[in-house]
């Protein structure tokens, strides 16, 4: 906010306001029309919060856009669910609440404030899990993979054929 | 024939064949040819390159032993990496790498590379070989009595003849026929949508306009695993999504007095109709409900039909109501058959 351009997505950009400002903007826009609120504190403590519910909710609710390690993924026109590796607790809340963009709004009566501390606890686990695997590329799944291993993975070997094959001086 | 066999032959550059082409080019030296200097460079590159093999193999013992397996790795911009799992693959790759690359190097520079001449040969054994094999099968064959005693032979044939048979009975395994299961789903007039995962029965309130929820039939966590548990969860679980009842330009069915949606909270199966992946890529601005697997778009605003990708039909829309204490319930079961096409359907 201010939006940098019109198109299919907002992408996250530097804070330009401080939080005094913002404050006093959320202020402003909430005396025009009801609206939820900001997310307490006690509301976004997820520390006891059942990571394994979480989990479950995450797969059935979040995943089909974000990925099942919320790593996000593209949607339609050039429209993109966002990597939420980086999301704090209050973002990922106030998202469920109010749906940004193309994301659907998730009601408290539907992911109460306790499911809601679930799948930011999942979250939060998923951004504390190490890659086994080495390097991810995103984990954006198979397409963006097979890319990879086709282009860079192939080249190499190219790359060692050529070099095998080449002749000596 | 052996007799007519030659052997491989070196062969001078620009030497002609006997049928007139020129069959190589010349023959250029290489620097390690002529050069011991250079020779003797080659070796220790190649010699080096076997020691840092040997290198890295001594530290993928030392690595598998020394890092403990939830030892993470920081990488920037590649995310945090299990350390062991990192080293260790890092290790004994380059291990095997630098083994293949000193024996590329070695081959190129130091090993001859006189081009040689490979001629074909007959790839039949001699005339006498062949002779004594036909002769000690057919003394087999004499020994055996195979021609003489006929029952043998008869029982042998006949017991080769039935043993293909226990692989053609198993194919009944295939079986049995779906029947009519791919046309039902548990979803029966008066059934209530419950949340997928808690379980909590729906009133349309909890839903706001833009909202969606993955449902499921009320009676679906009490199927058991043997009654086909898995297959009913991969037919029933539905999607509810509340729409402006401005923006809804169509529906698959209803009347004015027994209308499908209930003010705007419509419910549609979460099973694409391409090949059955589970759906709920909602972009609630433009009502578009996605299939992550092949991209097939739905318009949830106008009866669930396809506007993008390979999905041939609608999503099925399954009809709502209220129930007597104001939760949504199925006001009928779906009309058309759930999931992908199949060859009853059409």
């Amino acid at each position: 906010m201010p939006l940098a351009a019109p198109g299919a997505q907002a992408p996250q950009k530097p804070v330009i306001y401080n939080d005094v400002e913002i404050a006093a903007l959320a202020a402003f826009v909430a005396s025009l029309g009801p609206g939820p609120q900001i997310p307490t504190d006690e509301e976004i403590n997820y520390q006891d919060a059942d990571l394994a519910q979480g989990g479950e909710l995450f797969r059935t609710n979040c995943s089909q856009c974000h990925n099942f390690t919320g790593e996000g993924g593209a949607l339609s026109n050039g429209a993109y669910a966002p990597n939420l590796m980086n999301a704090t607790p209050r973002q990922i809340y106030e998202a469920m609440l109010t749906g940004p963009e193309n994301m659907p709004v998730f009601s408290n009566e539907t992911l109460t404030p306790e499911n809601k501390r679930a799948i930011i606890k999942y979250i939060q686990h998923m951004d504390e899990q190490p890659d086994y695997g080495g390097w991810g590329i995103g984990s954006l799944g198979p397409v963006t993979e097979g890319l990879f291993i086709w282009v860079v993975g192939i080249g190499l070997m190219i790359g060692a054929a050529v070099w095998i094959g080449a002749r000596v001086r | 024939m052996s007799e007519h066999n030659t052997s491989d032959v070196g062969v001078e550059g620009g030497t002609v064949e006997p049928n007139g082409d020129v069959a190589l080019p010349d023959h250029h030296p290489r620097r390690t040819d002529f050069d011991p200097r250079a020779a003797k460079r080659a070796e220790r590159q190649v010699t080096f390159l076997f020691g840092l093999s040997a290198l890295f193999t001594v530290l993928f013992v030392v690595a598998y032993v020394q890092i403990p397996t939830d030892a993470v790795l920081p990488i920037p911009f590649a995310g945090t990496w299990s350390a062991s799992n990192a080293a260790l693959g890092v290790t004994f790759g380059l291990a095997a790498f630098f083994i293949g690359a000193g024996v590329m190097q070695w081959a190129k520079k130091l090993m001859s590379d006189k081009e040689v001449v490979a001629m074909r040969h007959s790839l039949a054994s001699p005339q006498e070989s062949r002779e004594e094999a036909i002769s000690e099968f057919m003394d087999g064959v004499d020994d055996s009595g195979f021609a003489t005693r006929r029952v043998l032979r008869r029982s042998l044939l006949g017991a080769m003849a039935l043993f293909p048979i226990p692989l053609i009975v198993i194919l009944r395994d295939l079986g049995p026929l779906p029947g009519d299961s791919l046309f039902i789903t548990n979803w029966v007039p008066g059934m209530r949508v419950v949340l997928d995962v808690t379980g909590a029965p729906i009133r349309p309130s909890d839903i706001p306009v833009g909202g969606i929820v993955s449902a499921m039939p009320a009676n679906l966590p009490e199927i058991q695993h043997r009654d086909g548990n898995l297959n009913a969860r991969a037919k029933d679980v539905v999607l509810l999504v509340r729409i402006n009842p401005d923006e809804i330009r169509s529906q698959q069915g209803g009347t004015p007095e027994e209308p499908w949606d209930y003010e705007g909270v419509l419910c549609f199966s979460k099973i694409c109709t391409h090949v059955g992946c589970p759906i709920a890529l909602y972009e609630q601005r433009t009502h578009h409900l996605l299939c992550p697997c092949h991209q097939s778009t739905f318009d949830l605003a106008d009866s669930g039909n396809v506007v993008f990708g390979p999905a041939a039909r609608e999503l099925p829309q399954l009809p709502i109501r209220l129930d007597a204490e104001g939760y949504i319930v199925a006001r009928d079961s779906f009309q058309q058959p759930v999931g992908p096409s199949f060859w009853e359907r059409g």
